[in-house]
């Protein structure tokens, strides 16, 4: 009786606690196939941007102040951007993406300044954070650019379809 | 009683299982389609014409290296690298008068000159060389590094120094050779981009 006396205070106690847990949803309400199309030496020397192509919507709530904030990651799933045709992958270095604006539905929004820029290697690496936590409803705006900086034009690349799968990652910071 | 201690203890480990970490993810998929752009431009010099009126011209023949007016200029726009290749149509040029008449197309013979904004290729035709009917890369790409590096028309540009019956070439002059009848002799030279 003792131990149940014990345990119904902590059950209640802990259920208080776990109800005050992070909670964080991460989704694509736009953009959410990236295709681009290189059909002229102009796109080949240039490169292609697809300016605002893609929207994240994030929540972030963490009430109790359990943690530090949020941080939205992006990695590649494979190491290059992968050929169809047989031929020589592209590397991922070709590839940009901006974060290039901040809508905010809910909360506030006061991390890393935009445009922000990452260029992938096939390992996590953030694109935004911040320190806000409550409540938070943000629009991310992203943008992709191919082939667009001097050390990795697509002139010389062999033509064909190229493909890689890119993984946006929520999570809290601890 | 062992029942209610051991369920109250389960429903309190069941609430750790609700103490996740927050960790979302979405994926979007990225192709690129990469056509390839391949184009070879005769800019000017399309038809060259060599007119022998005099004992001089059949002494001293026509060459592109002096002359502009046999000159050949030609830009290749090319998303990969390339090589050029070139040949005759015929093994010897054509007769219009007479069909008897004979003129070897290897009186005829071309040197590029590398006009391009870009470093010319490694191995290009960089001497007078007698035309042929065989299928000759006049730039080769064949090995890598080599030829044709992909670019622009304003990056890959070049003439084809034309020039015939000159002494030194192989052929010699055309008095040299003394049996050349008087006839309009033509000849298609085919310029090829292969990538």
């Amino acid at each position: 009786m003792r131990i149940l006396k014990l345990l119904f205070p902590l059950l209640f106690f802990a259920s208080i606690a776990f109800a005050q847990d992070p909670t964080g949803s991460l989704s694509i309400i736009g953009g959410s196939s990236v295709n681009f199309h290189v059909n002229s030496l102009t796109k080949y020397d240039e490169g292609v941007t697809l300016e605002g192509w893609s929207r994240l919507r994030i929540r972030f709530d963490d009430p109790a102040s359990l943690t530090l904030g949020w941080r939205l990651n992006l990695k590649a799933e494979t190491l290059s951007i992968i050929s169809d045709s047989g031929t020589d992958n592209l590397p991922l270095t070709s590839l940009e993406i901006r974060a290039i604006d901040v809508t905010v539905l809910d909360g506030a929004y006061n991390g890393t300044a935009v445009p922000s820029t990452v260029i992938l290697d096939g390992n996590y690496v953030e694109l935004l954070s911040d320190s806000e936590k409550n409540n938070i409803d943000l629009i991310i705006t992203i943008s992709y650019d191919l082939g667009t900086n001097g050390t990795n034009k697509l002139m010389g690349s062999a033509p064909g379809y190229y493909y890689v799968d890119l993984r946006y990652q929520l999570i809290q910071i601890n | 009683m062992r029942k209610l201690v051991l369920g109250a203890a389960m429903l309190l480990f069941a609430q750790f299982g609700f103490g996740q970490a927050v960790n979302e993810s979405a994926i979007i998929p990225v192709s690129v389609t990469l056509n390839a752009v391949s184009r070879l431009n005769i800019e000017s010099g399309g038809n060259i014409k060599f007119v022998f009126t005099s004992i001089n011209d059949y002494n001293t023949g026509f060459s592109g290296e002096t002359d502009p007016i046999y000159r050949t200029t030609v830009s290749v726009a090319s998303s990969r690298n390339f090589s050029v290749n070139m040949y005759s149509e015929a093994a010897d040029f054509l007769p219009t008068d007479n069909a008897s008449n004979t003129l070897a197309i290897s009186n005829l013979e071309y040197q590029l000159n590398w006009t391009g904004a870009a470093a010319p290729p490694t191995t290009y035709v960089e001497v007078f060389t007698p035309m042929s009917d065989g299928v000759t890369a006049i730039i080769d790409n064949t090995v890598d590094t080599e030829g044709g590096l992909a670019g622009d028309g304003e990056a890959n540009r070049f003439d084809i120094w034309w020039r015939i019956g000159v002494a030194g070439s192989t052929e010699g002059t055309l008095l040299s050779q003394g049996d050349i009848a008087a006839d309009h002799y033509v000849a298609n030279i085919f310029i090829e981009l292969v990538n």
